[in-house]
C-alpha cells in the first residue's frame, strides 16, 4: 500500500505523465541547444544526444524528472544511397525509398547507380564517396509467431436450467422422462469464446442426480442460448448417458455444434432421471472444454 | 441486470430474507459446498482496476473436527487460486426460493483465521474455524499474468477473439467486433496484459470487466435503457437519495500529442468554449494531455481528443449516492430511473454499488448532463 502511494506521490510531483515522450520538428540550432516547433510553439531545448538531424527531422523529446530535453532524431536517417541524378553543386541521392538533393566532397564526381556513403548532422547531409559495396550483414531470424495453443478455461457455467412437459417449462430442474425433455442453457458465452476453427479436445459435463433410473437419458444439444417460449429443438446424434453423477465425458460433436452455433444441451427423453438444476446447484451443467486454436 | 426470474421482481418490494450459499472451487474442482459465513461485503466499482472485490467470514465446523484454517498453499482456503463462487439466496413466505449469481472470486488474502479447540481426553479437536477471505475478481489473474516479451497483435481481425486469446478466460461478445488498428503492441511490464485487455476494450468502445458467472466481457460507454426503477412510498425501496458534485477530473482542455508512422509530431487541441464549461468561463482551464499509440493521422488525431473532451465532459459532473433495499439483480453500468423526495425522477447509471449483510445496498449514479 505505501509502495502504491510513494508512487502516486512521485508520479503526481514529476508533473506531465511520467511516460512523457513525444516528438517535435527539429527548426534550427540556437547555440550548441536546439530550436524546435512542438504544439503550438517554438522553443529552445537543451540537447543531449550525439547529431542534430536536419532542419525539418523529426526529434525525440523526454521528460527527465520535470526537465525537458532533446535525445536526438526520432528516426534513423540513411546511412548509404545510390545516386539517381547527378548535377552540380547538388546530386540527387535515393536511399530506403526518398530523393534527397545533397552535396557532395569536392573528391568525388557523383556517377548514376553510384553506392554512396552520406553523413547527416544539423548542418544538412553530405555525399561522402562512392562506396565499393553495400553491406553483406545478414539479419538473425525472427522469432515465428506463436503456434497453435492449447486453452481450458473454468468451466462454462450454465446460465439456466428447465424441464419442459406436458404443463410447458414447469422445474428448474433436468429431467429425462417419457413425458419430459430436459435442457441447460448457457448465454452466448461458449460460441463467443470458442473460434469457430478450434480444434476441441476434451468436454465433460457437471451432473448432479437427484435420481438416475431407467434407460440412459437421450442426451443431445439443442439449439436455444435462454429459454425459449416452447420446447427447445435438439439436434445431432442421441447419445447414451451414462447414469453416473460428477463430471461426464460428452461427445466433442455437441461442442463442435456449440462453438458455431447459440445452443446448449439436454435430454430428449429417456429412462426416469432427473438432475439437479442451477437453482439448485450453480454448476449443474457446466462444461469443462479444452481446445486448441 | 442479472438473469432473474420475473416472479423475483415483486418479491424484492415486499419482505424477504437473504443468505449466502457459498462453494470454494480449486480449479474446476468443487472442494466444500455450501460454507456458512457470518459477515460478508461484496462491492463493485465500475472506474476500479478490480471491478468487483468483497469480504466474506466463513464460520465452519467439521463433522471429523479438522480445521479449515489455511496453512499450506493447496489448502482449501489459501489465496493461490482457490476460487469462491457466491450466490444470493433470496427467500420470502410463500415458499419462493431464487439464487442469483453474484460473483466468481478469487480468494486474494486471508487477513486473519482462527480456530476454536476443545481438549478432550488430552487431545486438541478443533471445534471450529473462522476465516476471514478478501476476495478479487478474475480481473486480477490478468493483472498478475505478464507477457514474457513485447509482442503484436496474432491477428488484426478481431478484438474479441484477441481478448480471448491474450486472457485465456471466458468472453461474452456484449458488443459488436471491430477490426485492431495497426500500432498495438503489448507490453512486457506489470499489469501489461491488463493494460492489453483494457486498450482491446477502449477500441470496442467500453471498458472490460468479469461478469458474474466469471466470464471478461465490455461494458459499453453508451448508455441502455433503463432496466429498474427505484420508487419510494409503501412499495419503495429508497432509504435515502443524496447529491453531490466533483469538479475533479471534468476536463474542459484536451491536448494531444500523437505521432505518425514515421514519428512526425502530430498535434491536435480539443476545449469547451461555450456554456458555462468554457475555458474562458469562471471555471477556467482544466487541461488533461492525452495520448495514444492508434492515431496515425491528424484526422484521427481531432477525433480522439474530440472523444475525450466529450467523456470527459458529460461523465461525473453529477454524481448520486442512493441508498437502498438490497436488490441483487442490479449491476454496474445499469441505468435506473430513481423517485426524488422532492419529487420528480432522475436517470442515472450505477457507477458503483457495495451490499452486505445488513441487508441494504449503496448505489452511486451518474448522471449525465448535458454541456
Amino acid at each position: 500500500m505505501s509502495e502504491n502511494f510513494a508512487r502516486r506521490v512521485t508520479a503526481a510531483l514529476a508533473g506531465i505523465p511520467t511516460i512523457g515522450s513525444k516528438t517535435a520538428v527539429f527548426v534550427a540550432r540556437d547555440g550548441f541547444q536546439a530550436q524546435v516547433n512542438v504544439g503550438e510553439s517554438t522553443v529552445t531545448l537543451p540537447f543531449v544526444g550525439m547529431y542534430l538531424p536536419p532542419a525539418g527531422h523529426p526529434v525525440q523529446l523526454e521528460q527527465r524528472g520535470g526537465e525537458v530535453v532533446i535525445t536526438g532524431p526520432a528516426r534513423p536517417l540513411p546511412g548509404i544511397g545510390v545516386i539517381t541524378a547527378t548535377g552540380s553543386p547538388r546530386a540527387t541521392v535515393t536511399a530506403w525509398g526518398v530523393a534527397y538533393s545533397l552535396p557532395y566532397r569536392s573528391g568525388y564526381t557523383p556517377v548514376l547507380s553510384d553506392n554512396v556513403d552520406i553523413s547527416w548532422s544539423g548542418d544538412g547531409g553530405v555525399i561522402q564517396g562512392k562506396v565499393t559495396a553495400t553491406s553483406n550483414v545478414v539479419a538473425p531470424e525472427t522469432t515465428p509467431p506463436a503456434g497453435l495453443r492449447t486453452y481450458n478455461p473454468d468451466p462454462f457455467t450454465a446460465v439456466d436450467s428447465a424441464s419442459f412437459g406436458p404443463y410447458g417449462w414447469n422445474t428448474r430442474d433436468v429431467w429425462s422422462s417419457n413425458s419430459y425433455i430436459g435442457a441447460w442453457f448457457y448465454g452466448s458465452k461458449i460460441r463467443d469464446t470458442i473460434p469457430d476453427t478450434a480444434r476441441i479436445l476434451s468436454a465433460a459435463i457437471y451432473l448432479n442426480p437427484r435420481q438416475l433410473q431407467g434407460a440412459a437419458p437421450n442426451f443431445r444439444y439443442h439449439t436455444s442460448g435462454t429459454r425459449p417460449g416452447g420446447a427447445v429443438t435438439f439436434g445431432g446424434t442421441t447419445f447414451a448417458l451414462p447414469l453416473v453423477g460428477g463430471w461426464t465425458p460428452v461427445p466433442l460433436a455437441f461442442i463442435d455444434f456449440l462453438k458455431v452455433n447459440p445452443g446448449g444441451v439436454g435430454f430428449n427423453n429417456g429412462g426416469y432421471s432427473i438432475y439437479r438444476g442451477t437453482q439448485a446447484d450453480q454448476l449443474s451443467g457446466a462444461l469443462d472444454i479444452s481446445w486448441e486454436a | 441486470m442479472k438473469n432473474t426470474s420475473p416472479a423475483l421482481a415483486s418479491i424484492l418490494t415486499g419482505s424477504f430474507t437473504t443468505r449466502l450459499v457459498i462453494d470454494s472451487f480449486y480449479g474446476p474442482t468443487r472442494t466444500k459446498e455450501d460454507l456458512g459465513e457470518d459477515g460478508w461485503e461484496l462491492n463493485w466499482n465500475s472506474e476500479g482496476e478490480i471491478k468487483s472485490a468483497g469480504r466474506v467470514d466463513i464460520v465452519y465446523t467439521d463433522d471429523l473436527a479438522q480445521s479449515l484454517t489455511p496453512n499450506e498453499f493447496a489448502d482449501t482456503l489459501a489465496p493461490f487460486g482457490q476460487e469462491l463462487n457466491i450466490l444470493l439466496e433470496v427467500t420470502a413466505g410463500d415458499g419462493f426460493t431464487e439464487t442469483i449469481q453474484q460473483g466468481r472470486y478469487l480468494i486474494t488474502g486471508v487477513p486473519d483465521a482462527r480456530d476454536e479447540h476443545m481438549n478432550v481426553l488430552g487431545e486438541l479437536l478443533t471445534i471450529g474455524s473462522r476465516v476471514t477471505l478478501t476476495l478479487e475478481d478474475r480481473m486480477v489473474r490478468i493483472k498478475r499474468a505478464g507477457f514474457r516479451s513485447e509482442q503484436a497483435p496474432a491477428s488484426l481481425a478481431s478484438c474479441w477473439a484477441e481478448l480471448q486469446r491474450i486472457s485465456g478466460m471466458q468472453v461474452i461478445r456484449s458488443v459488436a467486433d471491430k477490426p485492431i488498428p495497426v500500432g498495438l503492441i503489448y507490453k512486457a511490464a506489470e499489469g501489461g496484459r491488463l493494460d492489453a485487455v483494457q486498450a482491446l476494450a477502449r477500441i470496442l468502445d467500453g471498458v472490460a470487466y468479469i461478469t458474474p458467472d466469471g466470464a471478461l466481457s465490455v461494458l459499453p460507454d453508451v448508455w441502455g435503457a433503463p432496466v429498474a426503477a427505484l420508487v419510494l412510498g409503501a412499495d419503495g425501496t429508497i432509504l435515502d437519495v443524496g447529491h453531490s458534485m466533483e469538479s475533479e477530473d471534468v476536463f474542459n482542455e484536451i491536448v494531444g500529442n500523437f505521432q505518425d508512422a514515421d514519428r512526425n509530431p502530430i498535434y491536435a487541441v480539443a476545449a469547451v468554449i461555450t456554456g458555462p464549461l468554457a475555458t474562458t468561463g469562471p471555471f477556467g482551464r482544466y487541461t488533461r494531455y492525452v495520448t495514444s499509440e492508434q492515431v496515425s493521422t491528424q484526422a484521427e488525431a481531432d477525433a480522439y481528443v474530440r472523444a475525450a473532451l466529450a467523456i470527459a465532459t458529460s461523465t461525473q459532473v453529477y454524481r448520486v449516492p442512493v441508498q437502498c433495499v438490497l436488490d441483487p439483480r442490479l449491476d454496474d453500468g445499469d441505468v435506473v430511473t430513481v423517485e426524488r423526495p422532492t419529487g420528480g425522477t432522475l436517470t442515472g447509471r450505477i457507477a458503483n454499488h457495495r451490499i452486505g449483510n445488513d441487508g441494504t445496498m449503496s448505489l452511486e449514479l451518474d448522471v449525465q448532463r448535458n454541456v
